[in-house]
């Protein structure tokens, strides 16, 4: 059985307190308690600082490009169903250059986890406003503050049919490993968007805000426009599994006999000939 | 007759492309080479559009420039195709009954439309003109029946009486009126061949070497590949997916080959921009992919259904940085699908992005070729570690492990030992960042020393190597241009032919003895002359290089080539 040790992977360069220590703890932890061997799973991340994840922690890990964990993400679940495949990265990557990947990773329901480090601002580039980042921010690039409005992941997974969708936060790692757990048993897709704070960057989303202002659903809403409601109502400051729901995957709606392995022996000689006769 | 060249003209939506389709069907199974080009419009209902057959007793790859018989099914038809029509030529219109002959050719009126309304089906006037048409050249009546029911096979007795009939209307109308016209079509023998398009021929030979992944996003002319694959590769137990766009096409590709999957995708040139960062990463984090780019005339949505050889820069330098890519460029219909089979065992043996480029003169149009030779395709994985191999290994597995012939091992994820970070930053022999500028050298020359030797079964193909003159081509250019050879050695003219299939890495020194001491001419249908600048840059022609070159949209043709080559020699 593996130990958090052995999803340790290279030395990490976050800032002391970062708040993606956190959540790669949570995930490293929920890994261990499911039973999961680094090599059954994979953690594919876009860029920014949270994106180093997949460099922090051992598994099959690809470290890519802006805002494209999510498309590798499904086309490696697509092409090895077995593995556990976690996609994973920050506000900027996910809910910016990623969003539309987003929305059809929602509503494609393929069945990964989509973790986000949602810090509220960007910080690999040093602290310039993010889709996320609330009104009226202040930021390198927003010095009059932000005149725009923030995504609201949670809502937008909903009404886009999200079958998983849940909200953790840095700071209550034992919940946050909880619901990472429960998002990667759900046959689907999940989105776990986690307050994760950049305390280099974002002096107003700290944990002190966050202690102060988030509310926690102990029961996931049976309706979505319930939670809908009560996520505008708390301006997304929730925490826990707003929404769960059985559906097929979109894989298993497929029924496909998956095979992926290619044989490097001769080529099917039935299958050639029936084809060649469409041709004739 | 040893050739016939046939074209069927009306408006988008009038089944101009089934019409042909049958036809081109029809001289196939009669035992003659067909090569096919259509001309449409952007749009769905309305604007001309026409479909080009040639039938020739010999193979050929192209479809000609003139015309036997033209089916002029609407007004523009007579009028945008007239500088076609050959000497004798027919143009057939629907109307009453007329013979009248203009300035070299026919132009015959005979009631299509009554007629198909007399027997009670008003959808029936093409396959009167067919009929018409197959009279005209004596193809047997019989044959025509027994197409007929294959193709309609699914559609239920009362449609395939229904066009038995229309076809034998048009029999008749001929051994009324047109008589004397009638001649006969030789075809050379009845040996098992098949009717293909490039877009299929590829997608079948991709299928065959093994690739059970797609993904892309709708575009002409590429579009084809994967609808046919949405078909084929469930029963092998891989899917198609159609994705939210280009970018997300090359990057669940990518993350398919990661995953183990043979993968890869298709598109035409704006789709190839939007994946250009996505490019690079398969580059960096050296995950294996094909990309076709099925290219059509550009820049940015310019003519999206017409011919142009212009996105070869492209795909020589698209993304920024340097990393290690292969460019293949069949230059037949039969080629792209030996090529599309060997791309994968490219991209696999050397972990980077392969290209198949096509252009739209093979994409979307069809030609006879040999039935498939299994013995050609061979499925070759490469470096790829298996559970027990990397058992065996002593340390840790590195993923860029720097290796003479700069290829490292591979692991697949899911394998027990192989864990380890594939990573589109710069990164050490573990995978893990790095910005040492040691480690950064060495690993760089490791990568891009991966392809210095790449090269496929046939990187290029060469007749007449003694020639004073050689000509080079790439792509679907090479038809016409064997043509224009061949009418000018008839006259004494010296030149040799060299197709190019593999662009990037050039095979530089195989290609050095057939350029050397003579006469270049590059022919190709770009306005920079894109190809002869890449040649240029490897090989010392700069002083005895031509060019020619066309960007009107449209594919060459064996006169205009013919003409400016004889100014050249
Ligand atoms: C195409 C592209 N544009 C811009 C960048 C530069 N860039 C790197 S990380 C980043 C923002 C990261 O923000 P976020 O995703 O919120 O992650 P964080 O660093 O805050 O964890 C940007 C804009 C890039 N790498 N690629
Ligand atoms: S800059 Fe912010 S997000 Fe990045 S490591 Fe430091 S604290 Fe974390």
């Amino acid at each position: 059985m593996a130990t958090v040790k052995d999803f340790k992977g290279d030395v990490s360069t976050w800032c002391p307190g970062c708040g993606d220590f956190s959540v790669m703890a949570a995930l490293q932890r929920a890994a261990v308690n499911m039973g999961l061997e680094p090599h059954q799973m994979s953690v594919i991340s876009g860029i920014g600082c949270s994106s180093k994840i997949s460099e922090y922690t051992r598994t099959y890990g690809f470290h890519g490009i802006h805002g494209r964990s999510l498309p590798v993400a499904q086309g490696a679940k697509m092409a090895n169903p077995e593995l556990t495949v976690i996609a994973s990265g920050g506000d900027g990557d996910g809910y910016g250059i990623g969003v539309g990947h987003f929305i059809h990773a929602v509503r494609r329901n393929i069945d990964i986890t989509y973790l986000v480090m949602d810090n509220q601002i960007y910080g690999l580039t040093k602290g310039q406003t993010s889709p996320r980042s609330q009104h009226d921010f202040v930021t390198k690039t927003t010095a009059k503050g932000n005149k725009e409005y923030p995504v609201d992941p949670i809502s937008t997974a909903l009404s886009n049919g999200g079958t998983f969708i849940a909200q953790g936060y840095s700071g209550d790692v034992k919940n946050l490993t909880e619901i990472i757990e429960k998002a990667i048993s759900h046959k689907g897709f999940s989105l776990v968007n986690v307050f994760s704070p950049c305390v280099t960057f974002n002096k107003i989303n700290t944990y002190n805000f966050f202690k102060d202002n988030l509310v926690h659903i102990d029961q996931a809403f049976s309706s979505r426009t319930e939670a809908i409601n009560y996520v505008k109502e708390h301006n997304g400051l929730v925490t826990g599994i707003v929404y769960e729901e059985e559906q097929q995957d979109f894989q298993s709606q497929l029924g496909i006999d998956w095979n992926m392995h290619v044989s490097s022996g001769d080529m099917d000689a039935d299958m050639i000939h029936e084809i060649e006769k469409t041709f004739m | 007759m040893d050739s016939l060249e046939w074209k069927v003209g009306g408006q988008q939506g009038e089944g101009v492309d089934s019409t042909g389709e049958i036809f081109a069907k029809m001289l196939f199974r009669h035992g003659h080479y067909v090569t096919t080009y259509k001309q449409f419009m952007s749009r769905i209902k309305g604007g001309h559009t026409n479909y080009k057959i040639r039938a020739t007793s010999y193979s050929t790859h192209h479809a000609g420039d003139g015309l036997d018989i033209l089916l002029a099914l609407d007004d523009d038809s007579y009028k945008v195709n007239k500088h076609e029509l050959n000497n004798g030529a027919l143009v057939l219109f629907d109307g009453e009954v007329s013979i009248e002959k203009t300035e070299g050719h026919t132009l015959v009126h005979l009631p299509l439309k009554q007629i198909a309304k007399d027997i009670g089906n008003p959808l029936a006037k093409n396959m009167i003109a067919l009929g018409v048409s197959g009279a005209l050249v004596s193809l047997p009546q019989e044959e025509f029946f027994a197409l007929i029911e294959d193709q309609f096979a699914k559609k239920g007795t009362k449609i395939i009486e229904a066009n038995k009939t229309a076809v034998e209307k048009g029999y008749e109308l001929v051994a009324e009126h047109l008589s004397d016209s009638v001649r006969h079509l030789n075809a050379p023998d009845a040996e098992k061949r098949m009717l293909i398009s490039a877009n299929q021929a590829v997608a079948f030979g991709s299928l065959m070497a093994g690739c059970r992944f797609l993904s892309a996003y709708p575009i002409t002319p590429a579009s084809e590949i994967m609808e046919w694959l949405s078909h084929e590769l469930p029963k092998v137990g891989g899917t198609i997916m159609q994705v939210e766009d280009e970018i997300a096409g090359i990057t669940f590709a990518i993350g398919a080959s990661f995953a183990g999957a043979r993968s890869m995708t298709s598109t035409s040139g704006p789709g190839l921009s939007l994946k250009t960062e996505a490019l690079g990463m398969a580059g960096m984090s050296e995950t294996p992919i094909v990309i076709v780019d099925s290219q059509r005339a550009g820049p940015s949505t310019g003519l999206p259904t017409k011919f142009e050889q212009s996105d070869l820069q492209h795909v020589l330098h698209a993304s920024h940085g340097e990393f290690p890519r292969i460019v293949l460029y069949p230059s037949t219909i039969e080629d792209s699908f030996y090529l599309a089979a060997e791309a994968f065992n490219m991209a696999e043996n050397y972990q980077c992005p392969v290209f198949l480029l096509l252009d739209l003169g093979m994409s979307m149009n069809k030609s006879t070729i040999m039935p498939i030779d299994a013995k050609r395709v061979a499925v070759n994985r490469g470096k790829v570690l298996t559970e027990s191999d990397l058992e065996q290994l002593k340390e840790n597995f590195q993923r860029y492990q720097f290796s003479s012939d700069g290829i490292s091992p591979r692991a697949i994820p899911g394998t027990p030992g192989g864990v380890h970070v594939t990573s589109s930053n710069e990164h050490a022999e573990s995978g893990y960042i790095t910005e040492e500028p040691d480690i950064r050298t060495k690993i760089m020359e490791k990568r891009m020393r991966k392809i210095e030797n790449a090269t496929c079964q046939n990187p290029f193909y060469v007749s007449n190597p003694e020639a004073d003159t050689m000509v080079v081509t790439m792509g679907s250019t090479r038809g016409a241009v064997e043509e224009a050879i061949r009418a000018m050695s008839s006259e004494g003219a010296s030149l040799g032919q060299l197709n190019i299939q593999q662009l990037h890495p050039l095979p530089t020194d195989a290609l050095r003895p057939y350029l050397a001491d003579k006469k270049v001419i590059v022919v190709e249908s770009n306005y920079e002359g894109q190809l002869l600048n890449w040649l240029k840059q490897h090989l010392p022609i700069h002083d005895r290089s031509y060019s020619i070159r066309q960007y009107d949209g449209n594919p060459f043709r064996v006169d205009t080539i013919a003409s400016q080559l004889k100014e050249l020699v």
